[in-house]
């Protein structure tokens, strides 16, 4: 009976019916109680029969001795026979048994009491009749059958929500969870999840901003939500459903199944043919780009001497040869961009390739006065990776975070990197302009129409780079406040 | 005097290069296509080609590749292209040097020399 089955359920509902024969237990010291019994079953037109047991041998079994009983009838209590005590001893056994409590005179008082304490009916002894017996009997049976649907569909229902992976809650029509399984607690970074908690309260944070304006768009059905938890950005599908909670109270019904994966592997796809379509046109072009470079290159050599004797003219002579190199740089992040990286890893010192990434960006740091707070957890061991190439990748991010900061009066450069377990997490952060989230959500994207053209190359080159070595590289960043990027590399990449 | 195959299909870049190496006392032949630069080879004999490697219908690389793989074929092949280096490299291509485009004269000037001469351009004369 603790796990009700729906054949079950349709069990009880025949008893009820007393379409099939049913089985009464009477707990008694008193013979004349269960000669009583006897005659009522018997005056009934339906199949029951009656078996009886002292309450001191059903105290010392408990459901042992009711196995095959469809109702415990409890007699009047005697001296040594407490109604109270054999229904809670019952009840903590865990029996869902209908309990019917005879009792000698009406007492409104402690009537409720054995209510209370689990009885399923009272009937007054001097009442009891053939009528009222099968009506108690009927009565006790579909209520039993009722709480075993509703202990079903509980269950069930906890079933949908403890076993799905998609985050759900039920809540209030103002909001106020009602329930809620753990994929949902686990959206929220804080402890304040819990039963009462208001979920728009629970997404004031900026970091649920998608989900909070879902809410408070008032549009239910299907919608496209993002939360970043942390630091990484989730994407989720909500489905909203309006619900009755009990009577003409509404509520809400969520559910919020997580599509980062598919958004990201679609994204990836879609990534990778156009890479693949890019990269034959970015070798068309780079030949074709490089060819009239060349011919303006070798032209120049040849006008040099000439050109060079005025210093007016060599300046412009200066600015054509920067800018033959400017385009060449420009088709090498092209190729660089339109092509997957060839990595070659090997164990490395992460404090070697930050000692050469800040050498190299020593110039630019200097003349824009930026202060570099390195956090570098200790004892990092070798780290297998393509030195040469996380490298480029880290200069990038640097200069980025310091063009970012070019308007900045206090310019502070933050670089963290620890470990865990195998996984290296490698920080750049600055205090610069930042991004909007539309800048930030393509800021990888080469292809991206409305991206900032060489910035966009040099990320997506550095991406590129990352997923090389089977890491993840993600960035955060608030207008006006600063941009951070996170990279985390797998110790053991390919 | 030493002879120089040039296959480059971009007129205005073979005619700087020609101008300079026969300047530098080099006889240049220049062709614009693989055939007409396999009927120059037959011909002249020349002691070092130099080929760009995307050319229109036939591709230099074929081309090249052919030669290198021909066992009598003994010369020394110099690439220009404007292809990515990376790229070459991963294709069968074993030319003897790779040049990327766009580059100084000067840096042709001195990759000539070294394989025809062995030695430096500035301890040369062709």
């Amino acid at each position: 009976l603790l796990h009700p089955t729906k054949n079950h359920i349709a069990d009880l509902m025949n008893l009820a019916l007393l379409h099939t024969p049913i089985r009464v237990r009477l707990v008694t010291d008193r013979e004349e109680e269960h000669h009583l019994l006897k005659e009522v079953c018997r005056s009934l037109q339906h199949d029951i029969s009656l078996d009886s047991i002292t309450p001191a041998r059903l105290r010392a079994e408990l459901s042992g001795c009711l196995s095959g009983s469809h109702i415990v009838v409890l007699g009047e209590e005697t001296t040594g026979f407490s109604n109270l005590d054999v229904l809670r001893d019952l009840r903590r056994d865990n029996l869902s048994i209908p309990i019917i409590v005879l009792s000698g005179k009406s007492n409104g008082k402690k009537a409720v009491e054995v209510m209370k304490a689990g009885a399923t009916d009272v009937i007054l002894k001097r009442e009891l009749g053939a009528e009222l017996f099968e009506k108690t009997v009927r009565f006790c049976m579909e209520r039993l059958a009722h709480h075993h649907d509703l202990q079903l569909h509980t269950k069930l229902l906890d079933c949908l929500f403890d076993r799905s992976n998609d985050a759900m809650f039920i809540s209030s029509k103002q909001w106020e969870l009602i329930l809620f399984n753990k994929p949902f607690s686990d959206l929220f970074e804080t402890n304040a999840v819990s039963l009462g908690a208001n979920l728009k309260n629970l997404c004031k944070s900026h970091t649920y901003e998608g989900l909070c304006n879902a809410l408070d768009s008032g549009q239910f059905g299907d919608s496209e939500v993002s939360v970043t938890i942390q630091g990484l950005k989730k994407y989720y599908s909500m489905n909203l459903k309006h619900i009755v909670l009990s009577g003409s109270e509404e509520g809400v019904l969520g559910t919020l199944c997580d599509t980062t994966q598919g958004r990201n592997a679609e994204r990836e796809r879609v990534r990778n043919e156009k890479l693949q379509l890019t990269a034959h046109m970015a070798r068309v072009l780079a030949h074709e780009v490089r060819n009239p470079l060349t011919n303006i290159r070798l032209s120049l050599d040849y006008l040099d001497d000439v050109l060079s004797k005025s210093q007016e003219n060599r300046m412009y002579v200066d600015i054509i040869e920067r800018n033959v190199e400017r385009i060449n740089a420009l088709i090498d992040d092209l190729m660089r961009t339109a092509k997957p990286f060839e990595i070659d890893v090997h164990p490395t010192s992460i404090a070697h390739i930050i000692d050469n990434v800040l050498k190299k960006t020593k110039v630019h740091r200097e003349q824009l006065g930026a202060e570099v707070k390195l956090h570098i957890q200790d004892n990092i061991p070798q780290w297998w990776c393509d030195s040469e190439k996380i490298e480029l990748a880290l200069v990038s991010l640097i200069t980025h975070a310091l063009e970012a900061m070019c308007k900045v009066a206090s310019p502070v450069l933050d670089l963290g990197i620890y470990a865990e377990s195998d996984i290296l997490v490698l920080t750049i952060g600055d205090n610069g302009r930042g991004m909007s989230r539309e800048v930030t959500d393509n800021l990888f994207d080469a292809f991206d129409p409305g991206g900032q053209g060489g910035v966009n190359l040099a990320m997506a080159t550095v991406k590129n780079i990352i997923q090389g070595h089977e890491g993840y590289i993600s960035v955060q960043s608030r207008e006006g406040y600063g941009t951070k990027f996170e990279i985390r590399l797998p110790k053991y990449a390919l | 005097m030493k002879k120089i195959l040039l296959l480059e299909d971009n007129l205005e870049l073979a005619s700087m290069i020609v101008k300079e190496l026969e300047s530098q006392g080099y006889k240049v032949d220049h062709a614009t296509t693989p055939g007409a630069a396999l009927r120059l080879l037959i011909n002249n004999d020349p002691d070092l080609l130099l080929s760009d490697v995307m050319l229109p219908y036939t591709g230099g690389l074929d081309f090249v590749e052919a030669l290198k793989e021909d066992a009598q074929f003994k010369k020394p092949v110099i690439i220009v292209t404007g292809m990515d280096k990376d790229i070459l490299d991963s294709t069968r291509i074993t030319a003897d040097r790779v040049i990327t485009k766009p580059f100084k004269m000067s840096e042709l000037v001195e990759a000539v020399r070294t394989y025809l001469h062995g030695i430096p351009a500035s301890e040369v004369q062709a």
